[in-house]
């Protein structure tokens, strides 16, 4: 059956890891398209991992079903597998094989062999910042250094679909900075990536959706600009000289808040050079002017009802 | 293939397998190659005829083999079980490998044949140059099919504890219950399970001892090299006490179902809660 679309798709999908458990992710249904970056952002425990390893075919689901370009993970799990490529939290290898080796190894699994194969693997060694350690053992990595690996065993077979789960952590600024340009050049050439992180002005970088994950259920997914489109905002001016025409004329942009020379306005009608022109044009020696947007952080809390 | 194949070298270039395998095999060389030349030396005036020399070479290297390599070979199924699969999966190397095109049930498999080659790759060199020895002291080597017979009851010894070893991994999550537990199944199937039956043997008496050893036997995956013994030697206890095999439940076909049984039950078991739990 031709699949169709191709895409990595939850739907209804349900995991319990006990009959008496609370179940970690609950009817959850999203999808992320090609060339689309999907943010997954939640508190620790909501579920994100989960939602991860069994997009990943790591987990059974206790209902529901997980699709990779309309190949289900349980049912049609090879065909699934091999658009795949994951990169766990804490990527965990046979740490007494060589780097180079446990590639050619796992790239076994997607029928790649020979010499054109080697070379890909070691060009995918380089690519991730491992050159000259294709022949030192897996487990005498950093922990920086087994992300990177991961991230090479999960680009083996050039997979359409990504699920990273905290690929930031541990890895240290070159690290980060390669990451964020790797996805972006993913999403260029088409790849839908499923992205999980607690660096929540990473996530911002790159996604174009955020899907807030709460105690195992699916808040919000919405695009990143509606979020920008919807935050709170306010102006906060501070004018040395504030007469009445002055106060009158910014109660009329918004909702004010005043403090002796320092006013914060919720919500105002126009934008910054917009109200400085008008202040300026009242007499008003204004000390500073600038527009307070609410971050992605200040938007997750809100989301899921908790102060951070 | 590439993959097996990989699984294969993995296994035997485990220290534990190789450590287990060669001083099971200079175990057995050695105390072979000491009796044989005993019996030798004791056959001085007359000498002893070719037909003698080769019977002793059968009867003395099948009872050590049968004896020794029976006592060590479900360690080695344990090692190759849990290096192969069951550590793996308890510490979560499993998972980089789960989340290729691979299902639940071929990796089970696949990891399984891997143990079953590299086991009866182990088994043949050692058994082999047990058969060396033999030939070498006496000039004759051990008969071929008791070898053969042998050989393939010591697999299944393997591969039962092989796929045990397995089964735990899926019931116990820890590294230390699944080594805890699979050295009690060496410890009640290989020693209290033999010495429990020689005590039935003393309580009972010799003629109605036997047959409840020997059909005990068919439910501990330990003794098949025993049972094999006892069924191309006509001998029991390293040749102390002769018996007629087929008389006391010990027959070919029942080995063979036993040993498959042996055999692919634990991995078969395996397979249904790989597919079916996380």
């Amino acid at each position: 059956m031709e699949p169709q679309a191709k895409v990595i798709a939850y739907e209804g999908y349900s995991k319990a890891y006990g009959r008496k458990e609370r179940p970690a992710v609950q009817d959850l249904s999203l999808s992320v398209n090609n060339g689309e970056i999907l943010g997954l952002v939640g508190l620790n425990g909501a579920g994100k991992t989960t939602m991860l390893r069994a997009a990943a075919g790591l987990l059974l689901p206790t209902s529901g079903t997980v699709r990779m370009d309309g190949h289900d993970i349980v049912r049609d799990k090879v065909a699934a597998s091999r658009t795949l490529g994951i990169v766990p939290e804490f990527p965990n290898f046979e740490p007494s094989a060589s780097a180079l080796d446990l590639l050619e190894y796992l790239g076994g699994y997607h029928g790649l062999a020979g010499d054109a194969f080697r070379a890909h693997a070691l060009a995918l060694l380089t690519k991730v910042g491992l050159t000259g350690n294709e022949g030192r053992k897996v487990g005498t990595f950093s922990q920086g250094m087994k992300k990177r690996f991961a991230l090479a065993a999960a680009l083996l077979a050039h997979p359409r679909n990504l699920l990273l789960d905290e690929i930031l952590n541990g890895l240290d600024p070159e690290g980060i900075r390669f990451v964020r340009r790797l996805l972006l050049e993913l999403r260029t050439e088409g790849s839908a990536i499923l992205l999980s992180s607690h660096i929540l002005s990473e996530v911002e970088s790159v996604a174009d959706r955020i899907a807030v994950l709460h105690k195992g259920r699916l808040l919000e997914c919405v695009p990143l600009k509606d979020i920008y489109a919807s935050r709170a905002i306010r102006l906060r001016v501070r004018i040395r000289n504030p007469s009445p025409e002055v106060a009158a004329y910014l109660s009329s942009v918004g909702p004010v808040e005043r403090e002796g020379e320092s006013f914060s306005i919720a919500q105002p009608h126009g934008e910054v050079w917009e109200v400085n022109t008008e202040l300026v044009r009242r007499g008003a020696q204004v000390a500073e002017i600038r527009m307070d947007r609410e971050d992605l952080e200040s938007y997750f809390f809100r989301t899921i009802g908790e102060e951070p | 293939m590439n993959v097996l194949l990989y699984d294969v070298k993995r296994a035997l270039r485990n220290p534990s397998v190789l450590a287990l395998a060669i001083l099971t095999t200079l175990l057995a060389v050695a105390l072979l190659g000491l009796i044989l030349s005993h019996a030798r030396s004791a056959y001085t005036n007359p000498p002893p005829t070719p037909a003698q020399l080769q019977e002793e070479a059968s009867l003395l290297g099948i009872d050590i083999i049968g004896g020794i390599f029976g006592f060590f070979v479900p360690v080695l199924g344990l090692v190759l079980g849990n290096s192969l699969y069951a550590r793996e999966r308890s510490t979560g190397i499993l998972d980089s490998v789960l989340c290729r095109p691979v299902t639940r049930g071929e990796l089970v498999v696949s990891r399984f044949a891997a143990l079953a080659i590299a086991a009866a790759a182990i088994l043949a060199l050692s058994l082999g140059l047990t058969d060396l020895v033999a030939l070498v002291v006496t000039g004759f080597p051990i008969a071929a099919v008791p070898l053969l017979a042998v050989y393939l009851a010591l697999l299944v010894e393997v591969l039962s504890f092989g796929g045990l070893v397995m089964l735990i991994s899926h019931l116990f999550r820890s590294t230390s219950a699944i080594q805890g537990i699979s050295t009690t199944f060496f410890v009640l199937f290989s020693i209290v399970w033999y010495f429990a039956l020689i005590l039935i043997a003393v309580v009972q008496g010799q003629a109605n001892a036997l047959q409840t050893i020997f059909v005990a036997d068919y439910f501990s995956p330990a003794q098949y090299g025993i049972l094999a013994t006892a069924l191309v030697q006509n001998t029991f206890l390293f040749g102390l006490l002769p018996l007629n095999s087929g008389s006391i439940g010990i027959g070919v076909g029942a080995i063979v179902a036993g040993g498959c049984l042996w055999s692919l039950g634990p991995v078969g078991a395996t397979y249904y809660l790989a597919t079916r739990r996380d």
